[in-house]
């Protein structure tokens, strides 16, 4: 046997040891900053919010992957079908049932098309309007080059306010496409 | 090193760093959006190591039975080491990288075999690298 097949044997090993060492001493710097991130963004979502207690969700909306909740709302986060994978979402939702900010916190759409929806300005201040239920093509411009995006996007919106609202969330409203 | 085991160190040195790059990104920016890592992602880090074994060894040999093997394991033991990724997700990423980094080797090899002649030479293992993603990138809809 060529004892030369040993090379990338051991540098694989040494590397996938040195992986894991980097990741374990990192651990606590991730969790930290990790919590800050969340906590900053919740904060902004939610003006005039500091604290937030995670609470339970058992509901039927299969968007909703997480609740938050403050003194004067809710910053539900939602997990949606986009064009090309799954879109994560926080939308903060007052106890009036009005949005008042959202913020894509991981998407993989197209480059150039459904990315445009994580930070396209006048399609994301559409969503901050105080609407029973937002639609794309009626009440809601979509992204051009990106309607399956922007329609994934207002459905995590929709169900986050039928979640503080009570809404049924079996309506059009939330299904696959807005 | 005989030349033709050296392409799989590369591999797990390429796919090492990526990794690494996601471990850092989570531990000091964790706002930042990080490319998927999925049959892109894999590509990607497979091309790299081919055109880089290319530049270090043109006319390499390739020892087939072990390429699947090593992209198993590579593809296997980095993300999981890194803790990005486990259970079955790992083995799904595992499995499609061992399959890629097969058919990427062989389609990389047919390919640059034609395009490595004259004054094309130089620039070829990189153009053959860039057409190739770009072509995984095209077919990945019909695919997945």
């Amino acid at each position: 046997m060529n004892k030369k097949i040993f090379v990338p044997v051991v540098v694989t090993v040494v590397l996938a040891a040195a992986l894991y060492g980097v990741a374990v001493g990192l651990l606590p710097v991730t969790n930290e900053n990790r919590l800050a991130d969340l906590k900053s963004i919740l904060t902004t979502l939610l003006p005039g919010s500091e604290t937030f207690t995670v609470e339970p969700y058992s509901g039927e909306d299969a968007n909703i992957s997480a609740v938050y909740k403050a003194d004067n709302g809710y910053v539900v986060e939602t997990v949606t079908d986009g064009y090309v994978d799954e879109i994560t979402l926080l939308v903060g939702v007052s106890n009036d049932g009005k949005v008042t900010g959202v913020v894509v916190r991981d998407q993989h759409e197209t480059w150039g098309l459904g990315q445009k929806a994580a930070n396209d300005v006048p399609f994301l201040t559409q969503l901050l309007l105080d609407k029973e239920t937002l639609t794309v093509g009626e009440n809601v411009d979509g992204v051009t080059g990106a309607t399956v995006t922007s329609k994934a996007v207002v459905k995590a919106v929709n169900s986050a306010k039928a979640f503080v609202t009570g809404a049924d969330v079996s309506s059009s409203a939330t299904e696959w496409g807005g | 090193m005989q030349k033709r085991y050296r392409l799989f160190t590369i591999l797990s040195i390429v796919t090492a760093l990526a990794c690494l790059v996601h471990v850092l990104y989570n531990a000091f920016a964790p706002q930042a959006m990080l490319p998927a890592m999925d049959l892109l992602w894999i590509c990607a880090v497979s091309l790299v190591a081919l055109v880089l074994d290319h530049y270090a060894a043109p006319n390499a040999e390739r020892c087939w039975p072990l390429v699947p093997v090593f992209g198993l394991v590579i593809f296997a033991a980095m993300p999981y080491f890194a803790g990005l990724l486990g259970g079955m997700e790992l083995v799904k990423f595992a499995g499609t990288g061992a399959v890629s980094f097969t058919v990427l080797t062989a389609l990389y090899a047919i390919a640059a075999d034609r395009l490595a002649a004259g004054k094309s030479s130089k620039a070829a293992p990189v153009v053959t690298g860039l057409l190739l993603f770009l072509a995984v990138q095209g077919c990945m809809g019909m695919v997945l």
